[in-house]
């Protein structure tokens, strides 16, 4: 090809890409490369000089119980949750894999929960859990013990991973549903042939079949739970005494109410790694699998 | 065609949201007032000072921005977020001073104003010597209010002054089917925490947090903070506070206090105002917290000045320190403002307003108490360390939620507050 | 033996159809409650939560919070719609191009790196890069503006954009790109006049997701909007409700304004959110 040609050639591409990519680079990528920066000084988000004092602010967390216990707050709402969100949608996909508007009604009263802004979610859950709220207003009028749900240590983070999983398992389910929808007929149809009870049809069919959905779907909450801030930010923030602070909660708190901005930002850091490394070795651990089951 | 509708109307609302105004324009001497809102101090009553201010003031506009209560404990983060955006206000209100002073974000102000020589004991107020807001008004925080007519029918004569008196107070209502006391989760949590500290070590040791620093004391070794904090757990497990108060936020608290659920209420001067204004069926009475060896210490706001600050970049210093002095002691305005928020005057002579019975009562309170103390939070000798409050707050709600059946003692909160303190150095 | 397989077939759909009732109350439930309690009084409220007293209804709870101090109704639509709308619209622009380039050239090292920094974002908590986002905001005296949300956003949720449409893109054949070529268009030109058109459900499918996460977001305006002139519905019922749990008419009313809209476009384009967010998640 004539030289000019492939000079234009390119041209065009950095035209198209160059929007995007320039936005992108400019509030994402740059921004964490100052996070990271920052996380190597002692800036308390007011002063405008700044100390360098190396990895200081890295060994800190690692050594700080309140980190710690955000992290195992995190992984409290990210394991059981990704787990059981997966698993329930799996199975209300399954029921409700059947022609007729009955289904399609189970499927939208899921479904509708998700449309609707988390904040809106925890405000209407803490409305009906907080201790006058509507559902301990029933249970005094049955003359039952009122329950402390999002004032007992133990209970509150059960109730912030229940009102999750309220919000997303009406997605993952409909996610399952698309993936159920295109597994072919006739291999239950030569299943059943073959004596294949439901359950057995499940684990060689249904199952396998499932995988690429199956990806997507723990990824997708898998990421969205390791980052959970607004539920428990707005029915407890973060407590009783830290029992419901995630490490998206601690860093914000630490960053913007604790004058440690450069502390936050190793936090955030810590994040990150964690995130990245995590779905990085599960999206290939599930991808193989996928390539496996589909084969 | 649809499509075509559909493209036309989303441009039109493209066109509409680029054409959002995106910026001020400006007047001639122009200050930006960053407010402090609470359910007290609401936009309509800083608006009228605005407008007050202007017509005394011609040539100099006021702009108003909202700090608000219910997104933060204080304009700290406000302030830093607009500080990086470059647009920070001319009068800031109600933040931590020595953070910012630190920082040289603080206008210092002449203390040889005439103005100021209204104020009693000005140079209080100094901050490593310099004076970056004045005292205009004092704020009693450790008070202790009572429902007269639940306390007499509790069968309660006398007010408590130490803890063993509080505790058999307590027992009595309890016995009467009454709750004794009500107080909530969030920031009231800590609020609880640190009068209980403050109002014993407050009177005992002055200068705690300049020991602290200097490594002479620590929480873990200083009794009034244990055994304060073992008090506290103490009043949980007997069953004396509301249920479900780690869940209840301040607002709601307020009005179940009004409303009669309970006896006793701990918050600061700022509920007279309230009170003042609230209908109920009963008299409201107050008290100081209860000390361990029974002499009476009120708890208040030792802070850096109690009026609003000027930013030392601004461009208009001396009308922004105009504002200030306006909107704190001109005597009708300055006197709403204590009003408002049931403070009282430091000024000589000291701006009046027309009192509640229960205002009077506190002013009485305050005079008669046998110490005046600053608080743990903010300064005893020096300003306490930044962003301890938050560990007071969580503090307070695991004692509220579990009392000792945590598994956590005094001892072992004492010394997260100290491990907290090393950290930030 | 069949009648007895009948009854258990009958038995089990018994069975799993009540578990669905249950489960379809649960969730359906709570949102009848906000509903039906915006338009109770307070007395009726608290002594029966989950009636719908028809002689009693009012409308007073919603007159009173249209326009409250902290929250403005017309405001915080009108600040949502434009954010989802303009968001929305800027982000299909410059992601589809992007993701054009990407797709067809995702041998080339260079765009493999490209990639990767996509992942990257992903997977990062926003909250980690607000302060330097706002001292970059500031610096082109954006912070506190629309638009400064907009720039956020464009940024945010490019990596998503560009992985959906970069594998729609995969499944249309690249011969039509080599016609195009072969006919002296340049690559702008292929994908204006090919691509673009052909990526209807894609195009469908991401701008439905945007929608809905933009008018949802909270913690991108809370903290760059912050206490300015403007803000969303999420930030206004955040500041309108704030610590009152138990002002119960006041609540339910503001709740009800901020779900409602969701609410109607739910009812009107149930088939369309959801298949079109399906499609999209499985195609990534």
């Amino acid at each position: 090809m004539p030289k000019s040609r492939i000079n234009q050639s390119s041209l065009w591409r950095v035209l198209l890409v160059l929007p995007g990519l320039a936005i992108y680079l400019a509030m994402i990528i740059v921004p964490i490369l100052m996070c990271l920066y920052l996380g190597f000084f002692d800036w308390n988000g007011i002063r405008e000089n700044l100390s360098f004092v190396g990895l200081d602010n890295f060994w800190r967390a690692i050594i700080d119980r309140e980190f710690q216990n955000s992290l195992k707050t995190t992984l409290f709402f990210t394991i059981p949750g990704t787990l059981l969100v997966n698993l329930l949608g799996l199975f209300l996909a399954i029921l409700i894999n059947r022609p007729g508007w009955l289904s399609k009604f189970y499927r939208s009263s899921f479904f509708f929960p998700v449309l609707i802004s988390t904040v809106a979610i925890g405000f209407i859950w803490k409305a009906l859990l907080s201790y006058n709220g509507m559902i301990n207003v029933f249970l005094v009028g049955w003359n039952l013990e009122a329950i402390d749900f999002l004032g007992s240590v133990v209970l509150a983070p059960w109730a912030i991973l229940f009102v999750n999983i309220w919000h997303d398992v009406g997605f993952i389910a409909l996610l399952y549903l698309a993936g159920l929808q295109a597994i072919p007929k006739d291999l239950y149809d030569s299943a059943a042939i073959d004596g294949a009870n439901s359950w057995q049809q499940f684990r060689a069919i249904t199952f396998p079949w499932l995988a690429p959905a199956l990806t997507s779907s723990v990824i997708i909450i898998f990421t969205a739970y390791m980052r959970m801030y607004d539920i428990p930010f707005v029915m407890t923030s973060g407590g009783p005494g830290g029992a419901t602070q995630t490490l998206a909660i601690q860093t914000i708190r630490v960053a913007f109410n604790q004058n440690q901005f450069s502390y936050g930002a190793s936090l955030a850091m810590y994040m990150l790694v964690l995130i990245g490394v995590i779905s990085i070795v599960l999206t290939h651990y599930l991808r193989k699998r996928e390539d496996q089951l589909i084969n | 065609m649809i499509g075509k509708k559909l493209i036309k109307l989303v441009l039109a609302i493209v066109v509409l949201g680029l054409a959002l105004p995106m910026g001020v324009t400006a007047a001639d001497k122009q200050v930006v007032w960053q407010v402090w809102v609470t359910p007290n101090l609401n936009r309509a009553f800083y608006e009228d000072v605005v407008k007050a201010f202007q017509a005394k003031n011609p040539g100099i506009t006021v702009k108003i921005v909202e700090a608000n209560a219910g997104n933060d404990s204080t304009a700290d983060n406000y302030l830093k977020l607009h500080l990086a955006a470059g647009d920070a206000p001319d009068v800031w209100q109600n933040f931590d001073i020595p953070g910012f002073a630190d920082a040289g974000m603080l206008w210092e102000i002449p203390a040889n104003d005439p103005d100021l020589k209204k104020v009693v004991d000005l140079q209080a107020a100094s901050y490593k010597g310099k004076l970056y807001a004045f005292n205009n008004s004092i704020q009693p925080q450790g008070c202790i209010y009572y429902n007269k007519t639940l306390w007499k029918k509790a069968g309660l004569t006398t007010l408590p002054k130490s803890w063993a008196e509080f505790e058999a107070a307590c027992a009595k209502i309890k016995a009467a089917g009454l709750v004794p006391l009500i107080t909530g989760g969030e920031w009231v949590a800590g609020w609880d925490v640190n009068m209980f500290v403050s109002v014993n070590l407050g009177k005992n040791n002055p200068n705690w947090w300049t020991d602290k620093y200097a490594g002479k004391t620590s929480f873990a070794k200083t009794a009034d903070v244990t055994e304060s904090l073992d008090f506290f757990t103490r009043l949980v497990d007997k069953g004396y506070f509301n249920k479900g108060a780690v869940s209840t936020g301040y607002a709601d608290l307020e009005q179940q206090f009004l409303a009669g659920k309970a006896v006793m209420y701990p918050m600061g001067s700022w509920f007279t105002a309230a009170e003042a204004k609230a209908t109920k069926d009963f008299d409201v009475g107050v008290f100081t917290f209860p000390t361990k060896d029974g002499k009476t210490n009120m708890v208040r706001t030792a802070v850096y000045g109690s009026s609003p600050a000027v930013y030392s970049k601004s461009k208009v210093t001396a009308e922004a320190f105009k504002l200030v002095k306006f909107f704190v002691m001109d005597p009708v305005y300055g006197a709403k403002f204590l009003e408002a928020d049931g403070l009282y005057s430091n000024l000589n002579p000291p701006l009046t307003y027309t009192m509640s019975p229960l205002q009077k009562e506190l002013g009485d309170v305050v005079q008669k108490a046998q110490f005046r103390s600053a608080n743990l939070q903010h300064m005893l000798g020096s300003a306490g360390a930044p962003g301890i409050f938050d560990k007071f707050s969580s503090i307070g709600q695991l004692i509220l939620a579990s009392g000792s059946a945590s598994g956590k003692k005094s001892v072992d909160y004492a010394m997260e507050l100290d491990d907290f303190v090393a950290s930030i150095k | 033996m069949k009648t007895a397989v009948l009854i258990r077939d009958r038995a089990t759909s018994f069975f799993l159809n009540s578990v669905m009732m249950v489960a379809t109350l649960l969730f359906l439930v709570p949102i009848y409650i906000t509903i039906v309690n915006a338009f109770k009084t307070k007395v009726d409220i608290l002594t029966s939560p989950m009636d719908l007293p028809f002689d009693r209804l009012t409308l007073n709870n919603l007159a009173r919070n249209i326009d409250s101090e902290q929250f403005n109704l017309l405001i915080g639509y009108g600040t949502s719609l434009v954010l989802a709308t303009v968001t929305t619209l800027l982000v299909l622009i410059t992601a589809s191009m992007f993701s054009y380039v990407l797709s067809r050239r995702r041998q080339q090292i260079g765009y493999q790196y490209i990639y990767l920094l996509l992942l990257l974002g992903m997977m990062l908590p926003v909250q980690a890069i607000l302060l330097p986002i706002v001292k970059i905001l500031s610096l082109v005296k954006l912070m506190s503006t629309v638009w400064g949300v907009l720039l956020v956003y464009i940024g945010w949720y490019m990596p998503f954009a560009v992985f959906t449409m970069a594998g729609y893109i995969g499944t249309i054949s690249p011969q039509l790109d080599e016609a195009a070529l072969i006919d002296g268009a340049n690559e702008w030109q292929i994908f204006f006049k090919v691509i673009l058109p052909l990526m209807g459900p894609v195009i469908a499918s991401v701008a439905i997701y945007i929608i809905v996460w933009t008018w949802n977001d909270f913690v991108t305006p809370f903290i760059i909007l912050g206490s300015g002139d403007f803000y969303t519905v999420t930030m206004g019922i955040y500041r309108a409700i704030g610590q009152y749990t138990q002002r119960w008419e006041d609540v339910f009313a503001i709740l009800l304004f901020a779900i409602g809209p969701m609410i109607v476009m739910f009812l009107f384009m149930q088939r369309h959110f959801m298949s079109g967010l399906t499609a999209g998640a499985l195609k990534g």
